[in-house]
């Protein structure tokens, strides 16, 4: 939306601020998963390697377009998704980029709730050639390329305990997310979705937790599962990334229904702004 | 007017590694090979006479909390900050947080629910550290780019607090560099400078850290600092009774489950 006519819209809706959903996490928030398969094959996937770069970006938009993010902002009546997901990106990864991009953003034009999905506990970043860069720690579902990197696997030696030490490090990086969106005034919520961490829920912020428990999991993983999952990567489809973002709306309007806008909306915008770029610091 | 309290924050600098009780030394010359009767005097003492309590009288403030840890990383002095103070706004003072930065390549891990600092200046470096500087293409750019996130961060929360902030180097190579990739109005200094005395007798023989007398060098150099670039934290009514301080640096050992 230009300018003008933000201005013009936003005098018609007596001052209202645009509404912007942002949304953070790993893969399920990228909304791996959601393929077009009538141009792809339908046991790949788009780490299987060798394919077409054309046709790698154009499944990855397809991701970006039909994944969560957007589906949830429609029904919450959003006008703004930037969806900041990301593929294999860790916990911290994910906060270094949201700082680094868009910590002097200026939110004020909006009225924000971010969401942040978070990514498995088991992975860590660093800096390096100027990049965020994403490990997975060598444990569960990890890729044969982890078990080859002499950081991660060093990690997992040095850890003593790999549920609560990941989980302590993924507190403590929820927690300098919430002290950011408290001070800048973004709406905050948080979900997750690996069960190992339920049993350490008592220690996570829970005043900004989404609300969606295991019922949301049971019913992707069991109830139906041929519905909602592409076993080709095991990620959720568009059903799956539908019914989440079904879960994650009835939870906002049950405990946050002030988060959701009953406005009629002039437009809808989206962006996908996952992938960490340079520092780009000029010297 | 409100009491004011100094937050400082930091590695073994910050802590007082160097001021050394001499009548107790046990005939052990460092800190760190010392049995555990001697360790917790030659501790007492680093926090007693360390930089923060001195710059807290010279700023003229009530309490000193002194979070230094030696052999701490940013994210591990960050990780500190949450564990022993972040729920605490201290509303009843006005608060100044001193973050005397350290070797930006430095970095921590939650191992066994305690923080666990991993340093690449060890003479040894065990494997995770070995590990980080074979998966580094730069030692000096990319760790400074994490430390310039805690830093932000950092300054995120004192400005939601409504907190002052400072932060400086007590390196000058990395200090300069630091202040190349980052401007920020937080710096105590806009051209670093060398915080360390010249002068040998400024040094404890046995580790190389500043003595007490070092300490008072830098201590001077930051108010000095202070009072020239940020008048503001300097108490215009200073506090005429004893210093209230204490050292809250070490991480809480978690239980296992509990965070």
């Amino acid at each position: 939306m230009t300018d003008l006519k933000f201005i013009i819209w936003n005098f018609k809706n007596g001052g209202m601020k645009d509404k912007l959903l942002i949304t953070l996490g790993c893969s399920y928030t990228e909304g791996h998963g959601c393929y077009d398969f009538s141009i792809f094959p339908i046991d790949k996937n788009i780490y299987d390697g060798g394919i077409d770069v054309n046709i790698l970006n154009y499944q990855k938009n397809k991701f970006h377009e039909l994944g969560w993010p957007n589906k949830l902002g429609k029904k919450l009546g959003y006008n703004k998704v930037l969806n900041l997901g990301f593929g294999g990106s860790s916990t911290s990864g994910n906060l270094k980029w949201f700082i680094q991009k868009y910590n002097d953003f200026d939110f004020s034009k909006y009225d924000v709730l971010l969401i942040w999905w978070l990514p498995i506990t088991y992975r860590f970043s660093f800096y390096n050639r100027d990049l965020i860069y994403n490990i997975q720690t060598p444990i569960k579902n990890s890729d044969p390329a982890d078990y080859l990197n002499e950081l991660s696997k060093s990690y997992f030696k040095f850890i003593g305990d790999i549920d609560g030490d990941t989980i302590r490090e993924q507190i403590f990086y929820l927690k300098l997310m919430i002290n950011f969106c408290e001070l800048k005034n973004i709406n905050f919520l948080w979900y997750n979705h690996d069960s190992y961490t339920k049993k350490y829920f008592k220690n996570y912020p829970m005043k900004y937790w989404i609300g969606v428990g295991d019922e949301l999991n049971n019913e992707l993983y069991q109830v139906n599962p041929n519905y909602y999952i592409n076993k080709s990567c095991g990620h959720p489809n568009e059903n799956g990334y539908e019914i989440i973002s079904n879960y994650f709306y009835n939870s906002i309007k049950l405990n946050n229904k002030h988060l959701i806008n009953d406005s009629n909306l002039n437009y809808f915008e989206w962006e996908w702004d996952g992938e960490p770029q340079d520092y780009n610091l000029e010297l | 007017m409100k009491p004011k309290l100094l937050i400082t924050m930091g590695c073994s600098m910050t802590e007082g590694v160097g001021c050394y009780d001499l009548n107790n030394m046990g005939g052990y010359s460092q800190y760190n090979k010392m049995p555990k009767p001697y360790y917790d005097i030659q501790f007492k003492n680093f926090h007693k006479l360390g930089w923060p309590n001195r710059l807290g009288r010279k700023l003229g403030y009530d309490k000193v909390i002194n979070l230094g840890q030696a052999g701490s990383s940013a994210s591990g002095q960050l990780k500190i900050f949450y564990e022993n103070i972040s729920t605490n706004f201290f509303e009843d003072y006005d608060v100044l947080v001193f973050w005397l930065l350290t070797e930006p390549s430095r970095f921590s891990f939650y191992i066994n629910g305690k923080i666990k600092a991993y340093t690449l200046s060890n003479s040894e470096l065990n494997k995770m550290e070995l590990a980080y500087i074979s998966e580094l293409n730069d030692v000096n750019f990319d760790p400074l780019l994490e430390q310039i996130f805690y830093v932000k961060i950092m300054e995120e929360i004192c400005q939601n607090r409504n907190w002052g902030l400072l932060t400086t180097h007590w390196d000058m190579y990395i200090g300069k560099f630091y202040k190349e990739l980052y401007k920020t109005k937080t710096h105590l200094t806009e051209e670093q400078y060398d915080i360390l005395s010249p002068d040998v007798n400024h040094k404890s023989p046995f580790c190389g850290h500043p003595n007490e007398i070092g300490y008072e060098y830098i201590s001077q150099a930051f108010y000095d600092k202070i009072k020239l670039n940020h008048p503001q934290y300097i108490n215009p009514h200073p506090n005429q009774n004893e210093l209230d301080w204490i050292h809250m640096g070490n991480s809480i050992k978690h239980k296992k489950g509990l965070i």
